[in-house]
């Protein structure tokens, strides 16, 4: 009873090794059926969130702050389709989308370059000098999307529970090993954990619905009480107002919404 | 039958995972206890080898950078010659970096475990790094150059020992001929520039099926002799096949002299 994401470069197995995961846990893979979902809930197109999750900030994403409002669409649609639990993800960022949930086994899986490299002229039908510019070119690009959007590097083990280098093992030797991780104790889902789930996932739902028009509002949530650090200024706008008094009519689980302004915003605020 | 070599920051956790691993699997070990025996083999400093292990040479610390290259060699060579044992559990003696591509060494890196994952040392870590990169050209802490990483933040540490206990067990971390031959050319190579970094510098050494290739950088004018010395010094190496000596010339300084 627990949640499994899978972090990978392109052509490292990734997706063969979650399936096999999934299939002898008996959870459920989402991977890109994250984008449709997110997609239909916040009518945005799946290419705008893709390249979100995959790209990093150009100049124009920095001043209308794209980045920050569909990457909170995503984070929004991705708690609440591991509320349930048993879920294994593989798609973009998971480990990054799902911080601070203590029931989430976070593992990276690398490879060789040549390897990879290997693989994707296999896949792709392509050529040897094609493949190693496209692996290449998706590495720098997600390395800069982390940096920028996170301000850390993909590549810092201290980011997940569990790095695996998948030149040595099979998939189902590297599939044995997360599911032994994934039954162990300290992954699996207490009430509190739950509880914290449900609250993480109310804290970024609230934080969809402000983003576009109050981006730097930061949101906590505690057993459904909501508070909100906002600006003086933010605070007073009937906008917001208006916008807060239909969140907590319109969401079930809010059962008190309080705002402090000009208080610094604490760093596990989303 | 295989080698592990654990790696950590934290070395009290790294003692205690890899003797517990060592403990179940019934292998043997070799850890930095190891540094005296290899400082009374070749007549070192045990204080000055151990201090060449985790800091870069330094005018200020009477480290020359001679001395440096010449202890991480003597720890590389005792440490390979050992390894070809098998069965053993290695930590602390930096293995991880400079046993590479031989596939029945099964090699962990364990990070966090103390809580500390959120808030690293980040200045012990940039020593750490430069003094990798100077002696083997690699940083420690690339996932890259291990088979398995494990974040001992959530992971109890028993759970660790029994994923590495099952991993060693997979076939690929067992000895096979085309691996032992490689532990071996580069135990073999390790030898050569041991004795050839007593005497002289700028020397690189690779082997492979006991065919061993030293190349070195030097003065037009002294290739031959430097050449006939790397001749006759490691020609006197047990188990060497034959011996190639590859001549890089020394642009800088060769520059300087035709400036003069």
């Amino acid at each position: 009873m627990s949640i499994v994401t899978i972090s990978r470069g392109s052509s490292s197995m990734g997706k063969a090794v979650a399936e096999k995961v999934a299939a002898t846990l008996g959870y459920q893979v989402l991977s890109r059926d994250l984008l449709l979902n997110a997609s239909d809930k916040f009518h945005v197109s799946q290419q705008s969130l893709l390249q979100a999750l995959h790209d990093a900030p150009g100049l124009k994403d920095r001043y209308k702050n794209t980045k920050q409002i569909y990457i909170a669409y995503v984070r929004a649609t991705l708690l609440e389709m591991v509320a349930g639990d048993n879920v294994v993800y593989h798609g973009l960022a998971g480990h990054l989308l799902l911080k601070g949930l203590d029931h989430v086994l976070k593992i990276r899986i690398i490879g060789n370059l040549e390897n990879r490299v290997m693989r994707k002229m296999r896949e792709d039908g392509i050529a040897r000098h094609e493949a190693q510019s496209l692996i290449l070119a998706d590495d720098a690009q997600r390395k800069k999307w982390t940096r920028q959007i996170y301000g850390v590097d993909p590549a810092d083990n201290t980011l997940y529970d569990m790095v695996i280098c998948i030149d040595k093992l099979s998939v189902d030797d590297a599939a044995q090993f997360i599911c032994g991780a994934a039954n162990s104790t300290a992954f699996q889902s207490t009430e509190a954990c739950l509880r914290k789930a449900r609250d993480l996932s109310l804290a970024c739902n609230v934080k969809a619905a402000l983003v576009t028009e109050f981006p730097e509002v930061g949101i906590t949530c505690e057993y459904g009480n909501m508070l909100l650090y906002a600006t003086e200024k933010i605070a007073h706008n009937g906008k917001f107002k208006k916008i807060l008094d239909s969140l907590k009519q319109d969401t079930p689980g809010i059962f008190n919404l309080e705002v402090h302004a000009g208080v610094p915003v604490p760093l596990d605020a989303v | 039958m295989s080698v592990l070599i654990f790696t950590s920051d934290n070395q009290e956790l790294e003692d205690n995972i890899a003797r517990e691993t060592a403990q179940h699997l019934g292998y043997k070990t070799l850890n930095h206890t190891f540094f005296d025996e290899i400082a009374q083999q070749y007549s070192l400093d045990p204080s000055k080898l151990r201090e060449a292990m985790t800091t870069t040479p330094s005018i200020l610390k009477r480290m020359s950078s001679k001395l440096w290259h010449y202890s991480l060699s003597c720890v590389e060579t005792a440490v390979l010659d050992r390894l070809l044992e098998d069965d053993i559990v290695c930590w602390g003696l930096g293995a991880h970096l400079y046993v590479l591509v031989v596939s029945h060494v099964l090699k962990v890196r364990l990070v966090g475990g103390d809580g500390s994952a959120a808030v690293t040392d980040t200045k012990k870590e940039r020593l750490r790094e430069k003094w990798s990169m100077m002696a083997w050209h690699r940083k420690e802490a690339d996932p890259r150059l291990y088979d398995l990483v494990i974040n001992l933040d959530q992971i109890k540490p028993d759970e660790a020992v029994s994923t590495v206990a099952a991993t060693v067990a997979y076939p690929r971390f067992k000895p096979m001929t085309y691996s032992i031959n490689n532990l071996a050319d580069r135990a073999l190579a390790a030898k050569v520039k041991n004795v050839l970094l007593k005497t002289l510098t700028d020397i690189q050494v690779h082997a492979q099926n006991g065919t061993v290739v030293v190349t070195t950088t030097c003065l037009k004018r002294e290739k031959t002799k430097k050449i006939a010395a790397i001749k006759e010094i490691a020609g006197q190496v047990e188990g060497l096949g034959y011996l190639e000596v590859h001549w890089n010339v020394d642009r800088v300084n060769e520059a300087s002299i035709g400036n003069r």
